[in-house]
């Protein structure tokens, strides 16, 4: 007897919706443990350069800001391949992490600034 | 019959390392009939898990690591070391003929002639354009890094 | 006598990734397939001599989208041994976790692509749709569906709190009842079963000696399984059952499969129920690789991998050797090719679960100067291959 498994289950869900999400004109929300857009608290950052030395790519650079006398990081995103080891390395952890997907962009060179807080002089 | 007796019959220093790592040091005229003998008195439990090459120009040789896996036992190492110049050894696909992937890599990244096999081509994984003779795995072969 | 040969490849409907199949064809009769590889051949060993052992871990695991987290493993497990280190038990208890997750996704997408090779598109939507959970899962616990960079030297690098646990156990109660619909489907429909049986037969003991590895081996009926016979990370304490079968076909390698994700789930659950408590990871990240050598094995969800490092001392390793299970099982296949018919061809080679990004590892030519240039990972992002 020829069984044909699959007609039963085919036939129940011609009368479903689709589970197709139509992206990106149907938006995804982010679930919170991804691994997005991190960024660098230039406050607490002790200067040690481990994350630049580490980093896979290359993608770090340090450069002084005159917020502060000892140089920070700085992400170039072209390169960043989001692995989160500067994040896993740092050791007074002055990485911030956020699940923001990184946005998509058309000209090159595009870095992620190290944040300071506002200083009242 | 445990493959580290059959290996010290043979004649063959064996050390261990580490639970379940041997590694012996073969001289290359003995490597084929320690690898058939291996094959045949354990039937059917032998297979070669990887040769390894590795280059060492300043000891002027080639070092090959034959790792067999005896199933439920243990991994062997069988090292010999090749003359830089002209590393040949004999093949040993007529015994083992899985080990053609592994023969066929070590001619066309390093260099190494295996005698008796007729279907080694260059350039197999390198690509067409490469000019045969050049080996990219040999430590004086740059890798040009802008 | 002159035979007719037929390219399949390197482009081609029935299969996924480049590789080109030279089959020699005598009327419908296959006379012998030659594999040429070579296409996505990308030069991971000799880059690996070029970067530090720590930027290493990350190329490795990027050798293969599907089981990168099984090469993070397998290569961390060499430096900790040349290290002399040990990972502690709530680590490995975690690396465990992630391997076998990654084993389940992996099946499900293999046996997605065989319903798909041979016409069953509505078994291959379903499985897909369904393995969208396990997916779910992996950013769950790692923090990305595909490249989960999770294995750090020493230990892991993110904890599974108890909330996350019942999660993912509730996710395998659907999983797992979904699978026992496909393995009712593998075992009794009609057109399946008139596909796939009987194609590529192999003997047990030539599975051997051609050096067949992984479900390939183990759907002729050898027993052999890494984590049985050389365990690692905590695969001697969590119990599980080595599945072989008897027949030799593609069939019995698809069966051999589908039985492997029900162990992965019991594993998995085992796993979550005895987490040991303790910490995850070292403080901070040892920096100095003494010189020694080693040898270390992982079952990869397609058969055996191998990674054999050697190091003098320096912080860039010496050699650093890495033999996939694809490697041998793809180039090693014209054995399984007598007797069958074109169409068969790719059944056979599906059967293999062929990850072609596994087995080459990439040159770029530039052909107009004449010149061939490895790139680095660095070049190669920063986007400095202009044509």
């Amino acid at each position: 007897m020829v069984k044909l498994k699959l007609v039963p289950e085919v036939l129940r869900n011609v009368f479903k919706r689709p589970v197709t999400i139509q992206y990106p004109y149907e938006p995804i929300e982010p679930t919170p443990d991804y691994r997005g857009q991190h960024r660098v608290n230039g406050d607490k950052c002790i200067g040690c350069r481990l994350c630049a030395i580490d980093c896979p790519t290359g993608a770090i650079q340090m450069r002084k800001f005159p917020q502060k006398d000892k140089p920070v990081p700085v992400i170039i995103t072209d390169l960043c391949i989001y692995c989160y080891h500067c994040v896993y390395v740092c050791p007074v952890k002055a990485y911030i992490i956020s699940n923001e997907r990184p946005e998509p962009f058309e000209e090159r060179g595009r870095e992620i600034l190290p944040l300071f807080k506002e200083r009242k002089e | 019959m445990s493959a580290v007796k059959v290996l010290r019959e043979m004649g063959v220093e064996v050390k261990e390392v580490r639970p379940r790592r041997y590694v012996c040091e073969v001289p290359r005229e003995k490597l084929h009939s320690i690898v058939s003998s291996l094959v045949r008195k354990l039937d059917g439990k032998v297979y070669a898990s990887s040769i390894v090459g590795i280059d060492r120009p300043e000891e002027g040789v080639i070092e090959l690591s034959y790792n067999l896996w005896v199933l439920g036992e243990c991994l062997v190492s069988l090292r010999v070391k090749l003359p830089r110049d002209a590393p040949e050894i004999e093949t040993i696909t007529d015994v083992l003929p899985g080990a053609y992937p592994h023969e066929l890599e070590a001619f066309d990244l390093l260099g190494v002639k295996f005698i008796g096999n007729d279907k080694l081509r260059e350039p197999a994984f390198k690509p067409e354009d490469m000019p045969p003779g050049t080996y990219p795995l040999r430590k004086d072969w740059k890798l040009e890094v802008r | 006598m002159s035979y007719i040969e037929i390219p399949v490849g390197p482009q081609h409907p029935a299969l996924h990734e480049p590789i080109l199949l030279r089959v020699k064809v005598d009327g419908e009769q296959v006379v012998e397939v030659e594999p040429v590889v070579g296409y996505n051949h990308r030069g991971i060993e000799k880059l690996c001599e070029v970067n530090s052992f720590i930027r290493d871990l990350y190329i490795c695991g990027r050798v293969c989208g599907i089981c990168n987290i099984v090469h993070a493993t397998c290569y961390a497990q060499a430096i900790e041994e040349i290290m002399g280190r040990e990972v502690p038990p709530r680590a490995a208890y975690l690396r465990v976790l992630v391997n076998e997750l990654e084993r389940i996704h992996s099946h499900m997408l293999i046996l997605a692509v065989m319903a798909e090779i041979v016409g069953f598109e509505s078994l291959f939507m379903l499985m897909m749709r369904d393995r969208e959970r396990v997916m779910m899962l992996k950013e769950l616990v790692t923090g990305n569906r595909v490249l989960a960079d999770y294995i750090i030297f020493g230990g892991v690098k993110r904890d599974v709190t108890p909330e996350k646990a019942e999660k993912i156990k509730r996710e395998l109660d659907y999983v797992e009842q979904r699978m026992k619909y496909y393995k009712s489907v593998f075992e009794e429909d009609y057109a399946l079963r008139r596909r796939l049986e009987d194609t590529g037969r192999i003997s047990a003991g030539d599975a051997v000696k051609y050096c067949f590895v992984g479900p390939v081996a183990r759907g002729s009926g050898v027993k052999t399984d890494v984590r049985k016979e050389d365990p690692y990370a905590a695969y001697d304490e969590v119990p599980f059952e080595l599945i072989t079968f008897r027949e030799g076909d593609s069939w019995a390698r698809m069966m051999v499969r589908v039985e492997e994700t029900f162990q992965s789930i019991a594993m998995i659950r085992y796993v979550l129920d005895h987490l040991p408590q303790g910490e995850i990871a070292p403080k901070a990240i040892p920096r100095k690789l003494p010189p020694g050598e080693a040898i270390a094995r992982a079952e990869a969800p397609r058969g055996e991998l191998t990674y054999h490092i050697v190091s003098n001392g320096k912080p860039m390793p010496y050699r650093v050797k890495i033999r996939t299970p694809s490697f041998l099982n793809i180039i090693n296949s014209p054995v399984l090719f007598e007797n069958a018919q074109i169409a068969d061809v790719p059944v056979i080679f599906a059967s293999l679960d062929p990850c072609i990004s596994c087995m080459d590892r990439v040159l770029v030519v530039d052909v107009r100067k004449g010149k061939a240039k490895v790139f680095s990972m660095k070049q190669l992002s920063r986007g400095e291959l202009r044509w």
